[in-house]
């Protein structure tokens, strides 16, 4: 610069100019000072910042496990459902709300509490963003179990739906309604409390989990586990989907979920319909169908039942009190989860308990007059059978002659037998269930005042006093009779598998094999003429229920007509009802072919009355359907659980018979 | 040879290069840089660094100008040029249109064919031109053993001259430009040397007044801003969102930076503004610390390379000229990149010739121009 050219006055600011260089340069190095501390030493942090910033995990739902029968047809099934979500921290209420509760269909009342929902949860985010900006903000549930049709328009309107997003999330579906509610159970939304239970991660807000039946017992194999992906979000909460968002995702970029394992139950549904359809006259009972020599349950079937379709998404309260006031008791599976005087059905093991302690033989003889007093008690019996030897009061279910067995045997032998059997015990079915009750001397003593007295025992004799036991007891105890002694605990799934992907359900994980509880020793001889008794009362002229045999099938069993505790008025039933709960139980306890046995059916009809004219027609009607129908249709499959069986076996007229 | 005829010759050849080349890098990145900001399919912005490009011909062209014209009619017409800013300023009041709250702008042409037109962006280069033109006219010398100086008496006559633009912009409210007025009159009156008593009463009156204008002359939302550069946690999403992004995004960019065009934080809009207050983010993240570095030090060039042009100005018009532009310039990017990185609040402060806007570009040509005149006259005898 040429100084020489400036005026002299100038030189006042000249001092200045050294300094404020200096300024700038101490500012501009305060600058880059925080440019490294961003870029360089804070760089890990703000990159994993950044990423954060814009790649959000969405959940993968997993799919649950299909349920099926004994040949592959599905009981429990998934059908297509949607979740609409909302991000109220970065939603239009003013603009996108109003589309989007028309979209859904919300009306007024629940547009308006949703609304409030969203502006609690937008004001809580926002507050908790000022706090921390990383703070991650919430999505909202606006609308669960939307249809097709629904989706179908929020996906042409996406555009003017900022911050709006749907899931797919497939809901529980039971093709065969109420016929499975009691073996299946049902599922339904996990509470708060299931929640914080539950290991972190395994379920989450909005899962649904089974409540009973198998859905409950079998829920760690059915449920499968989450997956998540990574997705690019922007500022504005929409997600970006192009190859080149992509790239910003690290890996791993998804874990997929794992879907749930199938149940392949032993259950054969076309068995339980044709229970239901044998039941129609009736209001109330349960039947079961098992297999002889394996205890593999064929059918269960309770009457009345629930659409556990009805459950999935949450019962409205009147559905729910339709259900809890039903006097039928529709939520209780009358084959397992109560036991009922037995009555009759229990005659033959009060005589291989007599028989085997040798208080009787087997031509032992009691005379019946109709009225039997013991003690200061009158007993009496349905009939006049007169001196009877053991076949025949078998075959007459004559009670007077099993007091006296009762009497000379006494109640802890016979009860000693009676637990051999199963009795008493929960069977080990993996479902809820009770064990019933078989009285001993020592139950009586510590339930009665201390007194015990010897009149129990001959009520005991007859399934009657406290004996209680459920159907499925009844038939396991009946097929270990009818397969010489073999107790199986009963099997009501009969594999695992892993989900088919292309229709092909065959990779089975885990299959069961029979389960052997004992084997009841007991002198062929005795049990041979059991048999043989049994199968009198459905093929001698004379038997209980003789009248309802069915041609071509040798059906041996036992009826039994229990009485049940009378209630009266003021017991809360509805009087005009009393008639019908003072009614006596009706059962059919019943295995054919006589002579190779292979299925065992109990029909047991709540209040049904006289058990050889109500409950055994109904066993008849299920024995006929397998035998005539079921048996030979499925002649043709292969039995191996693995393979996928055709559904619409019943057009196979090919099939050997 | 009469002295403009020879002005006129000399003054080609003392064309200032290397201000004339950093001015046009800086100018270039920030056009490259606005591509990428802009780049995000926002309909209505994508096309942006077009316009930008026109702005900057048109300041160029606006520039060429004003370096051609002797700074020396300026010196002589400054105070009709301050009062011509004054009224434009009071027009702002009857025909500024708000933006976010504030009304800057002045609409010429209609609401959407014509271009708004915010006066305060100039009221920074007529601010520079007439506190110049106060001290050329007050040369207090030195006198006495102790070097003299001005007193607070003859500080009153620049603080009115700064005092009536700076309280008209803060009315709008324009937080950011009041700053720089603030910034440009500090740095003009630092040129001259003021008697350290003085400089103590002033602290004495600046305090209070300080307090005065928080309690009723800032507004809420200014407020909030300052409070949330002190104590970060009480922000609301606005400002604190926007600084914690913008950090995340210089950050982010590391030592070398994503890459041109591919910087996720603009891209997925966590940016705001990032076209006018964020566009250094955007450069930071997709540059690294080395484009970082390199555009500070284009800047602190220039800037310095504008004090060498005071230094050697051949009056004390073009010497405060320089440097009230100057300042501009450095408070501009001072405060822009401050604010972006942390060190200072957010205010609403452009970064010179990177941001975009025709008026701010416009006004820093216009003020370059400035420069290079008083560069390009220096060694002339007159």
């Amino acid at each position: 610069m040429n100084l020489l050219s400036q005026r002299p006055d100038v030189g006042e600011f000249r001092k200045r100019y050294p300094w404020m260089m200096l300024v700038v340069v101490a500012l501009m190095g305060v600058l880059v000072g925080q440019l490294v501390i961003l870029q360089i030493v804070g760089h890990n942090q703000n990159a994993g910042d950044a990423r954060s910033n814009i790649i959000h995990r969405t959940g993968l739902a997993t799919s649950r496990g299909l349920i099926r029968d004994r040949n592959g047809v599905v009981l429990a099934g998934s059908r297509e459902s949607w979740n609409v979500y909302v991000v109220p921290a970065r939603f239009d209420f003013d603009k996108t709300w109003p589309k989007l509760a028309e979209f859904l269909a919300l009306g007024p009342v629940d547009k308006g509490k949703i609304e409030l929902r969203l502006r609690q949860v937008r004001a809580d985010d926002l507050a908790a963003l000022r706090k921390d900006p990383r703070f991650r903000i919430r999505d909202v549930v606006v609308r669960e179990d939307v249809g097709r049709d629904v989706v179908g328009v929020l996906e042409t309107r996406q555009e003017e739906l900022p911050a709006v997003s749907w899931v797919s999330v497939p809901m529980r579906y039971y093709p065969s309604k109420e016929l499975g509610f009691h073996v299946l159970g049902y599922v339904n939304e996990a509470t708060k409390e299931d929640l914080a239970a539950a290991p972190s991660g395994t379920i989450q807000a909005g899962d649904r989990i089974g409540r009973s039946g198998v859905e409950k017992a079998w829920e760690s194999y059915l449920r499968g586990q989450r997956g998540w992906r990574k997705i690019i979000l922007d500022a504005r909460g929409n997600r970006r989907t192009t190859k080149e968002d992509l790239e910003h995702l690290d890996e791993p970029r998804e874990q997929p979920p794992v879907p749930g394992r199938d149940v392949r139950l032993t259950i054969d549904i076309d068995l339980v319909a044709a229970a239901k359809r044998a039941f129609a006259g009736q209001l109330s009972g349960g039947l079961v169908a098992l297999e002889v020599k394996t205890g593999r349950i064929l059918a269960l079937y309770s009457k009345p039942s629930v659409d556990p379709n009805e459950f999935v998404s949450g019962l409205t309260p009147k559905q729910a009190e339709a259900i809890l006031d039903n006097p039928l008791r529709p939520l209780i599976d009358k084959t397992l989860f109560d036991a009922f005087f037995p009555g009759s059905t229990m005659k033959p093991f009060t005589a291989l308990a007599a028989l085997r302690a040798h208080s009787i033989t087997t031509q032992t003889l009691y005379t019946c007059e109709h009225v039997f007093t013991y003690g200061k008690t009158r007993f009496k019996c349905e009939g006049l059978h007169g001196t009877t030897n053991l076949h025949d009061a078998i075959v007459h279910s004559c009670n007077i002659y099993f007091y006296q067995v009762g009497r000379d045997t006494g109640i802890d032998t016979m009860a000693a037998l009676d637990q051999e059997f199963g009795f008493g015990q929960r069977t080990g079915i993996g479902i809820q269930e009770v064990p019933g009750l078989v009285p001993t001397q020592a139950w009586y003593t510590q339930h009665y005042g201390g007194s015990y007295r010897k009149g129990f025992a001959l009520n005991a004799a007859i399934g009657q006093g406290n004996t209680k036991v459920t159907p499925v007891q009844l038939a396991l105890a009946y097929a270990a009779l009818a397969n010489g002694g073999d107790l199986y605990a009963p099997e009501l799934v009969r594999s695992i598998e892993t989900p088919s992907v292309d229709g092909q359900g065959d990779g089975v994980e885990m299959d069961f094999p029979p389960r052997l509880r004992r084997h009841i020793a007991l002198p062929t001889e005795y049990t041979r003429f059991m048999l043989d008794a049994l199968h009198g009362v459905v093929n001698d002229e004379t038997g209980t229920a003789f009248r309802e045999r069915v041609a071509g099938l040798d059906v041996a069993g036992k009826t039994g007509t229990a009485q049940v505790s009378k209630i009266g008025p003021g017991s809360g039933v509805d009087p005009h009802s009393l008639w019908y709960f003072n009614r006596d139980h009706a059962w059919f306890a019943g295995f054919a072919p006589f002579n190779d046995p292979e299925i065992v059916v109990v029909t047991f009809v709540e209040h049904g009355g006289g058990g050889g004219k109500n409950a055994a027609p109904i066993a008849m009607r299920v024995l006929q359907e397998y035998f005539l129908k079921i048996k030979p249709a499925r002649a043709g499959m292969p039995a191996s659980p693995g393979k996928q069986a055709p559904v619409a076996t019943k057009k196979d007229k090919g099939a050997p018979r | 040879m009469s002295p403009h005829v020879g002005l006129r010759s000399r003054a080609r050849d003392n064309i200032d290069w290397p201000l004339l080349v950093v001015v046009s890098l800086i100018a270039l990145i920030g056009v490259v840089n606005l591509y990428s900001a802009t780049s995000v399919a926002r309909a209505g912005i994508a096309d942006l660094y077009v316009t930008q490009i026109y702005w900057l011909v048109a300041g160029g062209v606006a520039a060429t100008f004003v370096a051609s014209v002797d700074y020396r009619h300026f010196e002589r017409l400054a105070y009709f040029i301050y009062g011509g800013g004054i009224l434009l300023l009071l027009l702002v009041f009857i025909l500024g249109r708000d933006i976010h709250g504030a009304a800057r702008w002045i609409d010429i042409g209609g609401k959407d064919r014509g271009f708004r037109f915010q006066p305060s962006e100039f009221m920074k280069i007529i601010l520079a031109i007439s506190l110049a033109k106060y001290l050329h006219d007050d040369p207090k010398l030195p006198v006495g053993p102790g070097g003299g100086g001005r007193t607070l008496k003859d500080l009153i006559g620049p603080t009115i001259i700064a005092g009536i633009p700076f309280t008209l912009v803060a009315k709008q409210p324009d937080l950011g430009t009041g700053l720089i007025l603030l910034g440009i009159f500090v740095s003009i009156m630092a040129l001259a040397k003021i008697r350290w008593q003085s400089l103590l009463t002033l602290v004495g009156v600046a305090v209070p007044t300080g307090v005065f204008a928080w309690f009723y002359l800032l507004h809420d939302y200014q407020k909030r801003r300052f409070i949330s550069f002190i104590n970060p946690d009480l922000d609301i999403r606005g400002a604190n969102w926007h600084a914690h992004n913008a950090r995340v995004a210089i950050g982010d960019g590391g030592l070398f930076g994503a890459g041109y065009l591919k910087g996720t934080q603009n891209h997925y809009l966590f940016l705001p503004e990032q076209q006018t207050d964020f566009p250094f983010p955007v450069f930071a993240e997709e540059w690294g610390f080395v484009g970082a570095l390199l555009l500070v030090c284009l800047y602190a060039f220039l800037v310095i390379w504008g004090i060498r042009i005071a230094a050697s100005a051949r009056d004390r018009f073009g010497a405060a000229l320089a440097i009230g532009v100057t300042a501009m310039i450095f408070w501009h990017a001072f405060f822009n990149i401050g604010m972006v990185t942390g060190v200072l609040p957010v205010v609403g402060v452009t970064l010179p010739l990177f941001s975009y806007g025709g008026s701010s570009v416009t006004t820093i040509l216009i003020g370059i121009g400035l420069l290079m005149n008083v560069s390009m006259r220096r060694n002339v005898v007159g």
